[in-house]
């Protein structure tokens, strides 16, 4: 995976989160609170085939992918770009206690570990 | 102004999509799996008022018929945490608006985070979802 990060200068201090290719190996977009605005998720490189992001608000250190249980979970379809905004009241985005930490499978739920998408699939992350 | 009765559905929304609300007053109820759609179509959002609850609560949609989903068991396609004592809203978007679903979609909630787990949230949690 290629891990960037982009830091706004922007009032917000909006940071823009990209994993090129997001796996079963747990990706730490951030490790204390968050408040997440949007995600965009990129699975033409699997253009039948559905990948599974799966979201903790917990340290990497604190999950066990396939085990713990996710808190977000969102299938992309394959061959397509998804995008998802999550807003909480009337303000923008959704908050993190802990840390914010992701990975992306072949399975929904709970489930999945071993078997990460076959091609890559590029998600980037907007947060403060 | 008459009751909110549990579930309502108001179709079409008059705009070009022919967009669907469903609206159930407390979502998860006794475990309960809702049947949303049982046809192929297109998710565009999820609101959920999770006010009458301390704690977090989940929301679990399906890519499956309900008569096909065992709460607790069957791996959600979608879940999605409502943050304590707060409402939340979720916007699909893919390559058009919304996402789509390939078989049919079906929703619970949860006080439990994952696929396990059957216990509805303590306090009922509205919640609206906009599809086609």
């Amino acid at each position: 995976m290629s891990i960037s990060s982009i830091s706004d200068s922007s009032p917000v201090g909006l940071v823009l989160y990209t994993d090129s290719a997001l796996g079963n190996s747990l990706s730490r977009v951030k490790t204390s609170s968050a408040v997440l605005f949007y995600i965009t998720a990129n699975n033409v490189a699997n253009p039948t085939t559905p990948v599974f992001l799966k979201l903790f608000d917990a340290l990497a250190a604190n999950v066990v992918l396939g085990t713990t249980a996710p808190f977000f979970v969102w299938k992309i379809p394959g061959g397509s770009v998804s995008n998802l905004v999550l807003t909480t009241g009337v303000s923008a985005g959704f908050t993190f206690l802990t840390a914010l930490t992701a990975a992306c499978v072949l399975t929904g739920g709970s489930e999945g570990s071993a078997n990460p998408p076959q091609n890559p699939v590029s998600v980037l992350f907007s947060y403060v | 102004m008459g009751q909110i009765t549990q579930l309502q559905v108001i179709s079409p929304l008059q705009n070009s999509l022919g967009q669907t609300l469903f609206f159930d007053a407390a979502l998860g109820s006794g475990g309960s799996v809702d049947g949303i759609k049982s046809s192929p179509g297109t998710l565009y959002s999820v609101s959920a008022d999770n006010s009458l609850n301390s704690s977090a609560s989940y929301i679990r949609l399906w890519d499956l018929a309900s008569n096909s989903v065992t709460n607790g068991a069957t791996s959600p396609d979608w879940i999605l945490e409502v943050l304590p004592n707060v409402s939340n809203t979720f916007y699909f978007s893919g390559g058009q608006s919304g996402t789509i679903f390939g078989t049919a979609l079906s929703a619970s909630a949860s006080s439990s985070p994952g696929t396990t787990g059957t216990g509805a949230p303590a306090n009922s949690m509205k919640v609206t979802i906009c599809y086609s």
